[in-house]
């Protein structure tokens, strides 16, 4: 566990010093790299620990849930400070310029829209069909995961 | 091993903890979750204690804590989502670009967006338009601080 902490604790200082200063780092392809490379280098070390001695799996597995928790909350962090709608909304509201501009608020809506379709094209998760857009069946078992977070998060109905 | 699977049975207790709320009451889907997560938790490690397994106490703890924060990622990203709403939406039959877009009209997004941060007590209706409450100033000022620390620049970057 020391060891687990120690090495988060270079990750994110190395980013904090240096890394979120490089151009390259803006991009949230590159940022997702650097963790999900960490993890997986992490997780490889714990499968070869444990391959070798198998009363370390519990450590390992710690170590690797702990880089998990660390990874997660960070990316999601960076992505919802970068491209929150709901926060971005809330950012328009409180700027007194442009309190009443919600013209701009659709503008965005429509970018992210529009964003959205061509990157699920480009990961194969939707294709175009003669009556506009379709999944494709990577899309449908993606969906299907999804929906299952749907039905069980499913509320009660306001009344 | 046994801690393994008490960690599994404790995860799918939370999540039927978390149906059962969902059903029973509204409101934020997030912090239900984070009520019957901890909940559950405080099973395991009570669980973990009474069988005398102390060693793997803290693994344990890791992996489910890092099991329930997938989880949240997974119900947050379902509920807020544009790309999962469009992918639900394509589940049950093909559509055109004219019902994407009169589904998801910019104006009803902005609108919708804006209710749901009502609801949620982050914006309240002011004389002649909206104005952020003191839940809403909090949220967006740590939005912005994350936004310096990623280095985060003007709005348009990601869109």
């Amino acid at each position: 566990m020391i060891f687990i902490t120690a090495y988060l604790s270079v990750h994110f200082l190395l980013y904090t010093l240096v890394l979120r200063n490089l151009r390259f780092f803006y991009q949230e392809k590159n940022i997702f790299l650097y963790h999900a490379i960490s993890f997986l280098g992490v997780s490889t070390a714990g499968v070869g620990l444990v391959v070798l001695e198998p009363a370390v799996l519990g450590p390992v597995i710690g170590a690797v849930s702990l880089h998990g928790i660390y990874s997660l909350s960070f990316l999601e962090l960076w992505a919802l400070s970068d491209g929150g709608y709901s926060l971005r909304i809330l950012d328009q509201i409180d700027n007194p310029r442009a309190a009443a501009d919600f013209k701009s608020l659709e503008v965005l809506g429509a970018s992210k829209k529009k964003y959205r379709l061509s990157s699920l094209e480009r990961l194969r998760l939707v294709a175009p069909h003669p009556a506009g857009w379709m999944l494709t069946s990577r899309g449908r078992a993606v969906a299907v995961f999804l929906g299952f977070f749907v039905f069980i998060s499913k509320q009660k109905e306001r009344v | 091993m046994a801690w393994l699977v008490a960690t599994g049975v404790y995860f799918m207790i939370s999540v039927w903890l978390y149906v059962i709320l969902s059903r029973w009451m509204t409101g934020n889907g997030v912090l239900k979750f984070v009520f019957c997560g901890t909940i559950a938790g405080l099973g395991l490690m009570l669980h973990q204690g009474l069988s005398g397994d102390l060693v793997n106490l803290v693994p344990s703890v890791l992996l489910y804590a890092f099991i329930c924060e997938l989880f949240i990622f997974f119900i947050a990203f379902v509920r807020s989502s544009v790309s999962v709403s469009l992918l639900l939406l394509l589940k049950d039959r093909p559509q055109s670009q004219r019902e994407i877009d009169r589904l998801y009209a910019d104006e009803a997004m902005v609108n919708e967006r804006i209710r749901k941060l009502e609801m949620t007590d982050f914006l309240e209706k002011a004389a002649d338009s909206r104005k952020l409450t003191a839940k809403g100033r909090a949220l967006l000022s740590g939005f912005r601080m994350f936004r310096r620390f990623f280095r985060h620049e003007g709005p348009e970057r990601t869109l």
